[in-house]
């Protein structure tokens, strides 16, 4: 059964599926949340990585353990000397790392090697090497290198678990070393210094890839399944360098390619390795605004650019907004654009829609969400609740193995999407639509609208559906002047018929419902009318 | 002229708000508040959007600034159960398997797996001589791996699947004429091995590589023929070490450590003479510590190496009669404490078996008071666990009667079973379904 990672205020939770937060996950020594920034994570190996929140990357393991993501090496090289009587002869030469095994022994964190040390040479020796403790409480292991006799290739030599002593005295012959050199894949993961951070993580083709805080526009890679281990010239710089202060705004990794956006162009790494991972161009002039907008679905990229929402996938770049709903992102009248980057998305598998969460016009929270019919093209929305102020959504996977959409509040809950109460935890859900105006084809000639009928799911208690029509002239795309009758529905009838609705050369309807755990479904109406003239 | 207006494509064209309201079309819509087209058995009309609804019953501070899920095993509703051999003493072999609690409070005699391998069947070189009951068994990656009595074969009680699998028995050693190998202790190698060490006669033993994976057994230090038995074996900076436990007085017990792929074990110490059972050693403060049982007319005594090799005795009991033993050790969670058991026979101080401890491994001090009598004087491994609770088994060397299990919490120890229960051996926690 699926579990999950929570971020609230300053803590970190490992949630169940029915929803048991337990206690606040214990975060190693001197690092804390920043409640001004939502967590991003990543998950490789069955590992949880959060960044951008906390001060410093977190690794959160199956049992709830959460360790730095990773380490800085040691400062100083360790420093060899002839021990007592052994069996090794000949010149060695060793460097070392800090490491954090799991109770099981595995590695679960190592940091870069230590510089190397000065050559010492044995006959017939121990070799003995002074090394550092490390500084971080979670370290419980050095791991030792050493060249093999007059060697140049350092091989992994011994482990000495704990982070107790600082000298040991060993004779294993070369035969007995690791037959694999040293790794040569470690590297702290930007935001390991103290005071940086990592602001964008996504796991692509089993490396995970981020980028830093400081360097905004260079993009960095991990080792192979290695969440830990970040070498310094796995980075590609992405251009343009220096341009503005965001750099790289998102991540957008698919089946084969990974998209990087900054806010005005976008690029997609292509390739198998490090050395042959290599950014291609995709599109100028477009980009990413909200690296919380972005959601893969289906192998298709969804995300939030300056004027609209777009898709990237087999057919290129493409704006999914422009044609219906370009408004709404071009105009200050639904939203409230200076927060765009705040804006974040989640999927909805059950209705196969993207539902991308922004702030009302006039409002600074992210109070609004509109979705997206990915396999119909249309819009709907805005959509709003009374019952609390989203500040974060995404996808959880529920007790039965679906996926189910989720929203976390500014109230300590996280609210499960798709309920067939048809309520968010008691509130009541405000339906609005309000239709085209209707003018027969005909916008310059008076009509009498007559008697309104709408059809309706059959629901068990009446509710308070009202219809409110408006008839009037038509000028500049809507009624003016118009005049207002408003009908109240049952909808424990199929059918409702109404009295005329009344004169004028377009008409306009308006549905509402707004009652507690009552469900509304208007499948249609009709509306007789009769052409009185032209004055 | 007549007219009527039809609409039965309601928003299924959605929400325009680019061209004006009187040039949209029937289906499109100019505002769709908390409206769902649901294509599962209604496309065609609008209807309310499905509701949201708590997650999480008690409410948590703060924001919510993130979520992630992971469709992997969760265990958070797993309850830990701790588990104890059940010993028959000699006696007939019932159904009983092992001692079993999930507070480590309230113990009951359970029956999964089978009858682990019993404290009389290792014969007098252990089970019934000095400190039976010494030999530790392990969880690992969350499998509970213990020997069966029946035929000494190696168990693993699956804790997620609740389940127990027989998976080998141990070959004779080929040293040996007489087959009678048993498995003495199972001890954490890393995330892929366990060390398994045996008991193939009075006087001889070996330690086993075993690939929990693929189920390999490879013996290390083939070359070596051990001397003795061979009991809990443990890695420290990178070597395997063990120390002997010989089955007859006299002789100082051996110290030895080697390496996978090494051929022999080197001899690191032959303590001095009489010192001739090591129970266990444990890494503490960066150096490694022996409990140290003894013959006639000796000290149970502590040993420590230190970083340039040398042993040197770190603690001694005061009696002097046989099976006087400074031993099994353990260290607390933090690190910052040692812990031995200890057992004077003949000539020592009241009590007769107590729990010591020291935090610089020089200095030792009574913890806890177990008492004089035969019920006490043996301890298996203790059970330090994850919330930094200590667990004592203690009981009779002879078989197991009149023992007890002590409970160490925030510094104060709680006899949580103390009656005629039978039991032996070590103490283990396993993570399993409720």
């Amino acid at each position: 059964m699926a579990y999950y990672i929570v971020s609230f205020g300053s803590s970190l939770y490992k949630m169940t599926t029915a929803g048991a937060p337990g206690t606040a996950l214990t975060l190693p020594t001197n690092v804390t949340l920043n409640t001004g920034r939502v967590a991003r994570m990543a998950v490789l190996g069955r590992t949880v990585v959060v960044v951008n929140q906390p001060l410093r990357g977190l690794a959160i393991d199956a049992d709830g353990v959460v360790r730095p993501m990773g380490l800085l090496p040691p400062t100083s090289a360790p420093i060899l000397s002839v021990g007592a009587a052994g069996s090794l002869s000949g010149t060695f030469r060793a460097k070392y790392s800090f490491a954090i095994k799991d109770s099981d022994g595995n590695i679960v964190s190592e940091s870069p090697l230590s510089p190397q040390s000065s050559t010492v040479t044995l006959t017939s020796d121990l070799l003995t090497a002074k090394f550092e403790k490390s500084t971080e409480s979670q370290v419980n292991c050095r791991r030792l290198y050493r060249t093999i006799t007059n060697g140049s290739t350092f091989f992994p030599w011994l482990d000495v678990d704990g982070n107790t002593i600082t000298q040991i005295s060993d004779d294993l012959s070369d035969t007995l070393l690791d037959d694999i050199a040293a790794p040569d894949e470690l590297g702290p993961p930007p935001g390991t210094m103290p005071g940086t951070y990592l602001s964008l993580i996504a796991e692509w083709k089993g490396r995970l890839w981020g980028v830093g805080n400081i360097d905004v526009d260079t993009l960095r890679w991990s080792g192979a399944n290695l969440l830990y281990a970040w070498p310094t010239d796995y980075s590609l710089d992405i251009s343009p360098i220096g341009a503005d202060q965001f750099g790289i705004t998102g991540l957008i990794p698919r089946r084969d390619e990974l998209a990087v956006c900054k806010r005005n162009i976008i690029w997609k790494i292509v390739g198998e390795d490090p050395d042959s991972f290599e950014p291609i161009k995709v599109v100028e002039g477009k980009g990413c605004y909200a690296p919380d907008s972005i959601k893969v679905i289906r192998d298709i990229g969804y995300f939030l650019g300056e004027d609209g929402v777009y898709s990237w996938g087999p057919s290129g770049v493409q704006c999914i907004s422009d044609e219906k709903v370009r408004a709404w992102f071009t105009t200050d009248t639904y939203f409230n654009r200076e927060k765009f980057p705040d804006a974040f998305a989640k999927y909805n598998a059950r209705y196969h829609s993207y539902e991308l969460h922004l702030a009302a016009a006039g409002s600074s929270s992210i109070d609004r969400w509109v979705s997206y019919d990915i396999q119909s093209g249309q819009w709907y929305g805005p959509h709003k609740t009374d019952a609390f102020t989203p500040t974060f959504a995404g996808e959880i996977v529920d007790g039965d193995g679906l996926a189910v959409p989720v929203t976390l509040g500014s109230d300590g809950y996280v609210y499960l999407g798709n309920q067939t109460t048809i309520a968010d935890q008691g509130t009541a859900i405000a339906l609005e639509a309000i239709t085209k105006v209707h003018t027969g084809d005909t916008p310059d000639i008076t009509k009498h609208f007559g008697e309104l009928a709408v059809i309706n799911k059959v629901e068990t208690t009446d509710g308070a559906l009202t219809i409110a029509t408006e008839c009037g002239d038509v000028s500049e795309g809507s009624l003016n002047p118009r005049t207002e009758k408003t009908f109240y529905a049952m909808l424990r009838s199929a059918r409702q018929r109404f009295t005329r609705v009344g004169p004028g050369r377009g008409l306009q309807l308006t549905f509402a419902e707004s009652t507690v755990n009552q469900g509304c479904e208007i499948h249609g109406y009709e509306i007789p009318f009769h052409e009185l003239g032209r004055r | 002229m007549p007219g009527k207006i039809n609409v039965y494509n309601l928003g299924s064209k959605g929400v325009n708000v680019v061209k004006s309201p009187v040039h949209l079309d029937d289906g499109e819509l100019t505002k769709a508040q908390n409206v769902q087209m649901d294509a599962v058995g209604s496309l065609g009309g609008i209807r309310k959007r499905d509701g949201m609804a708590r997650l999480n019953s008690s409410v948590m501070t703060g924001s919510g600034k993130g979520i992630i899920s992971l469709p992997l095993p969760d265990r958070s509703s797993y309850v830990r159960r701790f588990f104890v051999p059940y010993d028959y003493g000699g006696g007939a072999i019932g159904s009983n398997t092992f001692w079993e609690s999930t507070d480590g409070t309230t113990w009951t005699a359970g029956t999964r797996g089978v009858v682990p391998q019993q404290l009389a069947d290792y014969g007098a070189s252990l089970g019934n001589g000095l400190g039976g009951g010494i030999w530790r068994w392990c969880v690992h990656r969350n499998r509970f791996y213990y020997p069966a009595n029946s035929d000494g074969a190696l168990h693993v009680y699956d804790g997620d699947e609740d389940t127990d699998y027989r998976l080998f028995k141990v070959p004779d050693n080929p040293r040996d004429g007489t087959p009678i190998t048993k498995i003495l202790s199972i001890v954490p190698y890393s995330s892929a091995y366990l060390l398994i060490s045996t008991r193939d006669s009075t006087s001889r033993g070996r330690v086993f590589l075993f690939d929990v994976a693929n189920g390999t057994l490879e013996q290390l230090g083939p070359e070596t023929d051990l001397p003795y038995l061979p009991i809990n074996p443990l890695v420290f900076q990178g070597r395997v070490f063990v120390g002997m436990y010989h089955g007859a007085g006299g002789s100082g017990a051996e110290v030895y450590y080697c390496r996978p792929g090494d051929a022999s074990w080197t001899l690191d110490e032959t303590l001095s003479s009489a010192r001739g059972y090591i129970y266990n050693m444990v890494p503490f403060l960066g150096e490694l510590y022996a409990g140290v049982g003894v013959d006639v007319g000796s000290n149970g005594v502590v040993m420590k190496r230190d970083k340039d090799t040398a042993w040197a005795a770190a603690a001694t009991s005061d009696g002097t009669g046989a099976g006087n033993h400074y031993g099994p050790m353990a260290v607390s969670q933090d690190g910052l404490t040692i812990y031995g058991f200890r057992n004077s026979v003949s000539g020592g101080a009241a009590p007769t078996n107590r729990i010591m401890k020291s935090t610089d491994g020089a200095s030792w001090s009574q913890d806890y008071d177990a008492g004089s009598g035969s019920g006490t004087s043996n301890c298996g491994i203790p059970w330090v666990d994850t919330n930094g609770d200590m667990y004592w088994v203690m009981f009779s060397a002879s078989g197991a009667n009149n023992g007890r299990i002590v409970k160490q919490s925030g510094g104060s120890y709680t006899v949580v079973k103390n009656d005629s229960a039978n039991f032996a051996g070590p103490i283990v926690a396993l993570s399993m379904p409720a």
